[in-house]
């Protein structure tokens, strides 16, 4: 079977209807990363969160506000999987101990037969919190970094600026994705540690079906050096995309079998992967290529120019 | 085919390894499954007489992280400013307590450890003081004239030391515990953290956890003055407190005390709709909330118990248990703290020994005791679990060393008759009356003890003191039934992925995919063996990690297929199409891979827990596929492709 054999698709002149959905998708990301933002997890903000399972469904609203009238806090829940099982959050962080009691018993006596069982608990303190904050906002930041030092040693520094900003691009539209839809969801979008990772995972996805084509390109400049570099470009991008497409296939086919029967814990991690792994595939082909076209065309490499004028 | 033989020897052996690796994992979770059959009498058995083969397969096996296994995650902060505190003895002052109160709130968002922040706020507070007027200690050559960085140093080398010790404490106090493989190391300046798989009973492992350890002796004050003391207290609620107004948290709290005991009065007479109508209206006509619970604060938490002043008894009253934060609050309160006489401090009984309310809450007793410590925990050479003669009720008895031994019968035989109180980590535990001089040291502590409790007792005592408090600021714990389901899930995901990319493979790549697909399985197999092999924990993110791997790990493998079609098509023969796929292929899977390895080592190295899981699966799956794509592939190809002469499709 074959898919996409030996397609002359003009990438070229879509990357003109590209630049505007970029343009689109980053929009609403930065806007809703604004308004209605991010929902920082405990692991950022610091609070205590509960998985308690019941005997009886609860509903989770009637569940939220008999916490709150209890304790005067101001508590969240959702369901978790199933209608027997809840996750109660609250702001309150560190020692879950009392916190633990109270939900117990306010949520047995407030629901009869419901009999409440605390099946998990994650409790952080602020001061872990800024901490765990700080480390991620390093973590993401040294990822580029290290990525942008590598492009630019194996390819040039082309290459690597458009590396980097087209993973940019994938962070802020899967963030931006977060932020928009984090009070729709039944699951949770909050932005916690395996947020972090997956974001860092999507980071190293897009990096490799970006340096596949950068490759593809950078072979074809050799081969067809008179021919203009957009050209190669869409040459290097029509050879590769059977590989791109099958790759992302399969990576999305386990990817999505993890969001739909990984379970409830990590609901938010694999949509967030999925996501990722689609724009980055997407970004791979239709962004990154085009800003090396553009970078290489405004600054052309010296030895092109010297060929050029021989 | 010649030159393989390296590579085939390679393959072999990396299968060999990984078999023998993984064989534990596999004996253990039949060992596992077997247990689960049989019925508890018999798996006790059984579990007796093979105990060192099932200990030893459960160890070598791959472990589990606590998200799949269950158990218990705890961060430990010991509290260095109730350390500096101590060093400082007696000797702070005003400037002393702002600069530790504006230092434990920079701590909060700063990197600077405790003790420069703690000096930096001395300074600020008043400039040019010399830390030593607060440390100075002979033993450690802290002069009144020690420059600040000599003290700074010391400091830093006294918390550290602390921590030291915290660490070495809390690993006795967690062995006598009994957890298998219990995970506990120091984390940053100020923090421990504490692993312990399979863990349940979460509320006694944290009561070990914090416990300082800090037995003390007292003495109470005399009667009359308590039961005055007490009086006082009274009627200062009675006319109203704190300036209710001047105190916007006093007033919230009073507000929930109102629609507490409101909603309670509304459900207990849910009969009487008229009643509810009636209380509802009483409440929106603006009375004072605090009417509602009776006018007085403190007389709504603390039943008070008077009692004869010649009797000695230093019960001040009662409380429920989940009042004691509500009393401890109106006790503190400024104005009310002016009213205990000094040098006397009011402490609450550890057990629940003045029986239950109605609704079943412990009910403790408050207690009058002279902060004055007449014997510390120091001198306590032993302790152990022992039971009362007469009612046979657990209790703890321990015995001092002779310094100790002598003070306690100086402070028994000067105190007949009156009661001594026996503190532990700020609780009461027992306040008998002297009935004779204790003449060699060995004493009994009593409580409402359960005997799990005296045993916890007799460890923390045992283990030594903490130097600080600690409290925690991290947990995470996982019932045995979340995590199971985590397993569940991750597995099946796990399957039911594998078998959709295999099928993907086999239809699109058709003879290829196959050979792709043994690679695939080998992979897997390998991924397993390696995180065996390197003791690594798979946790619920690993078997994500595992899953993403499945599915990029045919990635090398489409490179290299596309690249042999592409070679075909130019016309070149399988066996040239084939070495030409694999050769050019190559640079693309380096830097693709490459790349994404350095992403697995950069979470790796700055992640936690759960992330650092996921980042070793990442990287041990990043090599696996490249050693099952270059090496498994070529050599299955190569087999079929120039010894048998195979035909093989790609597609």
């Amino acid at each position: 079977m074959r898919i996409f054999e030996n397609t002359h698709f003009d990438f070229l002149s879509s990357f003109r209807s590209s630049y505007i959905i970029s343009g689109i998708l980053l929009l609403v990301a930065v806007v809703s990363l604004i308004y209605p933002g991010l929902e920082a997890g405990i692991d950022f903000k610091g609070g205590t969160e509960f998985i308690v399972g019941t005997d009886t469904a609860i509903p989770s609203t009637q569940a939220a506000s008999a916490l709150g009238d209890a304790t005067g806090e101001i508590y969240e829940v959702k369901e978790f999987g199933n209608p027997e099982t809840l996750i109660v959050r609250t702001a309150a962080g560190g020692d879950a101990d009392a916190l633990r009691t109270s939900v117990v018993n306010t949520l047995s006596s407030a629901f009869a037969g419901s009999n409440p069982e605390i099946e998990g608990t994650y409790s952080v303190g602020p001061r872990i919190a800024s901490d765990l904050k700080e480390k991620a906002i390093v973590l993401v930041l040294g990822a580029l970094f290290v990525i942008l030092l590598y492009i630019f040693v194996r390819f040039d520094w082309r290459y690597a600026v458009a590396a980097v900003l087209t993973l940019a691009h994938d962070v802020i539209i899967v963030l931006g994705l977060f932020a928009l839809f984090h009070n729709l969801t039944p699951f949770s979008l909050q932005i916690d540690q395996v947020i972090i990772a997956a974001l860092l995972t999507i980071v190293g996805y897009s990096i490799n079906d970006t340096v596949v084509v950068f490759d593809r390109i950078r072979e074809y400049a050799l081969l067809f050096k008179t021919e203009p570099y957009a050209e190669t470009a869409n040459r290097a991008i029509n050879t590769t995309l059977s590989r791109t497409v099958l790759t992302s296939g399969t990576t999305l086919l386990a990817v999505l079998i993890l969001f739909l029967i990984g379970g409830e814990v990590l609901k938010g991690f694999s949509l967030a992967l999925l996501v990722g792994i689609g724009v980055g595939t997407y970004s791979s082909i239709f962004v990154a290529s085009p800003i090396v076209v553009a970078l290489r065309e405004k600054y052309a490499p010296a030895r092109r120019v010297v060929t050029a004028s021989a | 085919m010649q030159g393989n033989g390296f590579k085939l020897f390679a393959v072999g052996a990396l299968l060999v390894i990984s078999l023998w690796q993984l064989f534990p994992t596999i004996q253990n979770s039949l060992n596992n499954r077997d247990l689960a059959s049989m019925d508890p009498a018999e798996r006790e058995a059984y579990e007796a007489e093979n105990a060192d083969d099932l200990q030893a397969t459960s160890e070598e096996a791959l472990k589990l992280g606590l998200d799949l296994q269950g158990g218990m995650h705890v961060t430990l902060e010991v509290g260095t400013g109730a350390l500096l505190r101590e060093l400082a003895g007696n000797r702070t002052d005003d400037t002393f307590d702002a600069a530790l109160t504006a230092a434990s709130e920079q701590a909060v968002t700063s990197d600077e450890n405790f003790v420069t922040l703690f000096a930096n706020a001395v300074e600020a507070e008043r400039p040019g003081t010399r830390l030593a007027r607060y440390f100075r200690n002979a033993d450690a050559d802290i002069t009144a004239r020690s420059e600040n960085d000599a003290v700074v140093a010391y400091l830093q080398e006294e918390v550290e030391e602390a921590l030291v010790r915290a660490e070495e404490i809390i690993r006795q106090r967690i062995d006598r515990f009994g957890v298998t493989e219990p995970l506990i190391q120091r984390q940053g300046t100020s923090r421990i953290v504490v692993e312990l798989p399979g863990v349940d009973d979460e509320e006694r492992v944290r009561e070990l956890l914090k416990g300082t350890a800090r037995l003390t002796f007292h003495l109470t004050p005399p009667t009359a003055e308590v039961q005055q003391a007490a009086a006082n207290l009274f009627a200062y609620y009675e006319d109203g407190g704190e300036d209710a107004e001047a105190d916007p948290t006093a007033t919230a709290d009073a507000d929930t005390t109102a629609t507490q005991v409101a909603s309670a009065d509304s459900t207990a007479d849910s009969d009487a709709d008229s009643a509810d109508v009636l209380d509802l209206g009483d409440i929106t006509a603006g009375a004072d909330p605090s009417e509602e619970a009776g006018g007085n604060p403190l007389a709504a938490v603390l039943q008070r118990i008077q009692v004869d002043p010649s009797s000695n008894s230093p019960i001040v009253g009662q409380v429920a248990e989940s009042d004691t934060a509500e009393v401890s609050r109106l006790l503190a309160a400024p104005g009310a703290a002016r009213l205990i006489p000094p040098g006397v401090e009011f402490l609450f009984t550890a057990g629940p020994d003045a029986g239950v309310t109605a609704d079943g809450d412990g009910v403790h007793y408050l207690v009058a005791v002279n902060q004055r410590v007449e014997l510390q925990g120091e001198v306590i050479t032993d302790a152990g679990p022992d039971f009362d003669p007469y009612t046979n009720a657990p209790q703890v008895s321990i015995t001092m060393d002779g310094v100790g031994a002598s003070r306690w019968s100086q402070i028994t035989g000067a105190n007949r008759g009156k009661p001594v109180v026996i503190v532990l980590d700020d609780l009461v535990y027992t306040f008998p009356t002297i009935n004779e001089r204790i003449p060699n040291g060995r004493t009994q502590i009593t409580g409402n003890f359960s005997r799990q409790e005296v045993d916890d007792i007799v460890t923390v005592l045992k283990s030594g003191a903490l130097p600080a408090p600690v409290s925690i600021v991290e947990e995470r714990t996982v019932g045995p039934s979340l995590g199971e389901a985590s397993i569940k899930a991750g597995t099946r995901a796990l399957l039911v992925g594998l078998v959709l990319v295999c099928v993907f493979m086999a239809i699109y790549y058709r003879g290829a995919g196959l050979v792709a697909n043994v690679a695939l399985l080998l992979n897997v197999l390998f991924i397993f063996g390696v995180l065996a092999s390197f003791g690594a924990t798979l946790t619920l993110p690993g078997m994500a990690g595992i899953l993403l791997t499945i599915g990029m790990a045919v990635d090398a493998n489409v490179l290299i297929f596309e690249r042999i079609r592409e070679e075909m098509e130019s016309g070149k023969t399988l066996k040239a199409a084939v070495d030409g796929g694999f050769s050019k292929a190559l640079s693309a899977i380096a830097d693709a891979n490459i790349t994404t390895f350095l992403i697995g080592v950069i979470l790796f190295s700055f992640g936690v827990g759960p992330i650092q899981g996921f980042a070793v699966t990442l990287m041990a799956g990043i090599l696996t596929s490249l050693f099952t794509a270059l090496v498994v592939t070529r050599l299955i190809i190569d087999y079929l492709v120039q010894e048998r002469g195979v035909n093989v499709a790609f597609g």
